[in-house]
């Protein structure tokens, strides 16, 4: 018959040779954390590719550049969406907008103003459209997307204003 | 049978840890392969893998030498039937799904062996640990030496 000594035996067996991987791991060059690490997902790829390009705007970018006051928010979702609260000042334009009659809110605003592009949140691709159309198509030199967007900003408590106008 | 009595425990305990050692000191300095390996394997939570990767090898390092050096032989032995049964969970899972993995038993390079050998080996081994459970009285052991009545 198997005693239960021998089973708490065998389980201080086991515990003791997890101590020694855990020490090992803690101690030697080529530990990993014991947490496994979250896939990159294909979001986390654009992003990063972004970063890269120097053309993505984080939160605390945004928020620098709303305080400032000297940078252009364009939100590139829908007028519903924009009427329902946008970031104060951001002028309403989407991708589509640039290509008809939306093209003349750009009118006045010079080439190498800074212009940050803002959609619904990381999930949407607006905001990353816009500032391509702007930056290759129409010869805007300093545009960045805030890839986090709107959804990032609502959670910060940030400033919104709602309604039609910027 | 006296020999045989005292020489199939020794030399089942001896292949058996020695096994186990080898397995353990195979993985044991490259904790990140072995994490992939245990991801190819999928079979573990994502979360757990790392864990699991980390403390497995030292765990039949500590359950081989036990077994190598006959203290607490009976304790080992059953230490080492969870530790193999839960492979060979693992690797039937495998064969059953038709994955062509490495088995990543003795080596992280790759290139040992097929899952249905793996499951052979498995299989004889927890063979080993079922016959030692049964040993009381280990011949040739630090149980002999330490205690009265073995690894009872």
């Amino acid at each position: 018959m198997m005693r239960i000594k021998v089973v708490l035996k065998a389980i201080t067996i086991l515990l003791v040779g997890s101590g020694a991987g855990l020490a090992y791991n803690a101690l030697s060059d080529s530990g990993i954390p014991l947490r496994t690490p979250r896939n990159v997902t294909a979001l986390e790829h654009v992003n990063w590719s972004l970063y890269l390009e120097g053309v993505r705007a984080s939160l605390a970018d945004a928020k620098a550049a709303y305080d400032s006051g000297t940078v252009i928010f364009l939100d590139a979702r829908i007028s519903r969406s924009y009427a329902a609260g946008h970031i104060p000042g951001a002028l309403n334009l989407t991708p589509h907008d640039v290509n008809t009659d939306g093209r003349e809110k750009l009118m006045g605003i010079r080439r190498d103003a800074q212009i940050i592009t803002y959609c619904g949140g990381a999930r949407c691709q607006a905001s990353v459209k816009l500032a391509h159309l702007l930056k290759q198509g129409l010869g805007f030199t300093r545009v960045r997307a805030f890839f986090d967007g709107w959804g990032a900003w609502v959670d910060a408590g940030y400033p919104v204003r709602k309604g039609n106008d910027p | 049978m006296r020999w045989a009595r005292n020489g199939i425990p020794v030399v089942l305990r001896l292949v058996l840890g020695g096994v186990l050692v080898w397995a353990g000191l195979a993985k044991v300095s490259e904790p990140a392969l072995f994490a992939l390996t245990v991801r190819a394997y999928n079979v573990l939570p994502h979360v757990f893998i790392n864990g699991f990767a980390v403390v497995v090898p030292w765990m039949e390092i500590a359950v081989g030498a036990c077994l190598l050096s006959g203290f607490w032989s009976r304790s080992g032995a059953l230490a080492g039937l969870a530790l193999l049964v839960s492979f060979g969970i693992a690797i039937t899972i495998n064969i059953y799904r038709g994955a062509n993995l490495d088995c990543g038993c003795f080596g992280l390079d790759g290139t040992r062996g097929s899952l249905n050998e793996a499951l052979v080996q498995d299989l004889l081994l927890i063979g080993c640990s079922l016959v030692l459970l049964f040993v009381r009285r280990m011949p040739f052991s630090l149980d002999r030496w330490l205690f009265e009545d073995g690894d009872p």
